[in-house]
């Protein structure tokens, strides 16, 4: 039969043990899914035009990383448009004029 | 007739707990971004408007919910929540949120304080869930509800710096909704008659960290040896908690004034000692 004190040990052991798994799993996940944001995640945002485009001429695209995201946003930079997609509000030469807040 | 235990409360907190303004005036030197590095691009761990004039990174539920409406899923928000709060947990509420620090400092006004039930917090998840990924996800960030029009931290920050600047510049200085004006006078009101009324009802961001309070690898610990059930520490605790039942609380932004009671002990996951937190999930 296990003494009062082997017990308590156990349990200490248990509950620091599933702690430190917890905690480090946390971390593990967070730093990977920051790793994945910064070096692998990107999206295709549409560029606005000055001009319209001539009919021939395709919409002008950007594949923003998610950094370049996080500031666009942080700006007012970025919407979606009624299709779906990333779009920017400012045009080229252009500063954004949308204020979060 | 058995002498009740007396409770071993400390005359004053800790050096170090005694310090916490200033620790919390040490991390807003910080977030202000003093070498003007803005650093727009990192997202950040503290509520701090990314719309301030003065701000160093960008302030991760307005990431959240701005990436809610552009339907992205937002990792590196995600990410740094995670890494943070899994060390820490609510101590960043405590101890290096600038809007903390400044409903801390007006707390200090001599006004007698309202104490609202605790389970008034979980209002703060309605918060979360609508405000921050709800309305920005089906309605886009044009949206009345959107969180940064609603936010009296973006008005404080932001929308007032900002207002004043244009109106030095000779500009329109149209300003800030009126909703947000209503908003921000309400919460102005608010900071002198409740602690941190923001946090302790309102914040999506003291949501997230409340939850990692329960498995962050920084905790508070309460020795059954020592705790004498004297209520001592209920009074203490600024956010109305009941920290002998409630340590690790979603709603404890660690602020520690309850490590005045002897029993009450801050730990990590490293720590030895002679048993460590029940379980996880308390």
């Amino acid at each position: 039969m296990a003494q009062p004190g082997e017990a308590r040990v156990r349990q200490c052991f248990r509950g620091r043990a599933a702690r430190i798994v917890l905690a480090a799993m946390l971390v593990a996940a967070g730093a990977a899914l920051v790793l994945y944001g910064v070096a692998v995640h990107s999206r295709t945002v549409l560029l606005k035009q000055a001009k319209p485009p001539a009919a021939a001429v395709a919409e002008k695209t950007l594949q923003e990383s998610e950094p370049a995201l996080i500031r666009e946003v942080t700006v007012g930079g970025l919407r979606r448009s009624l299709s779906g997609e990333l779009e920017r509000t400012y045009g080229e030469g252009e500063t954004p004029s949308l204020c979060p807040t | 007739m058995a002498a009740m235990a007396e409770p071993r409360i400390r005359p004053k907190p800790s050096r170090f707990v005694r310090g916490r303004l200033w620790i919390q005036a040490a991390f807003l030197l910080v977030w202000l971004d003093p070498l003007a590095l803005r650093l727009h691009n990192i997202c950040g761990s503290v509520y701090h408007c990314y719309a301030c004039p003065l701000a160093l990174f960008a302030c991760p539920v307005g990431v959240l919910a701005n990436f809610s409406a552009l339907h992205v899923v937002p990792f590196i928000a995600i990410g740094t929540l995670l890494v943070v709060g899994g060390v820490v947990g609510g101590f960043v509420c405590g101890w290096a949120c600038p809007f903390g620090f400044l409903q801390d400092l007006v707390a200090k006004v001599p006004v007698p304080k309202v104490r609202l039930p605790s389970w008034t917090g979980y209002f703060r998840y309605a918060v979360l869930g609508g405000l921050v990924i709800v309305v920005p996800y089906f309605f886009g960030e044009a949206h009345p509800l959107f969180i940064c029009r609603v936010c009296p931290a973006g008005a404080v920050e932001a929308g007032v710096p900002n207002l004043v600047r244009e109106a030095a510049a000779g500009g329109s200085a149209a300003g800030m909704s009126a909703l947000k004006w209503t908003i921000l006078v309400l919460f102005a009101l608010a900071m002198f008659v409740k602690f941190r009324p923001w946090c302790s009802l309102f914040c999506p961001l003291g949501a997230i960290f409340g939850v990692f309070n329960r498995f962050s690898a920084v905790f508070l610990r309460v020795s059954p040896k020592k705790c004498v059930q004297c209520g001592a520490c209920r009074k203490m605790c600024p956010m109305n908690l009941a920290p002998e039942k409630q340590l690790n609380d979603l709603l404890c932004i660690r602020c520690m004034e309850c490590t005045r009671c002897e029993a009450i002990e801050v730990k990590t996951a490293f720590s030895r000692s002679e048993r460590a937190d029940p379980a996880p999930a308390e």
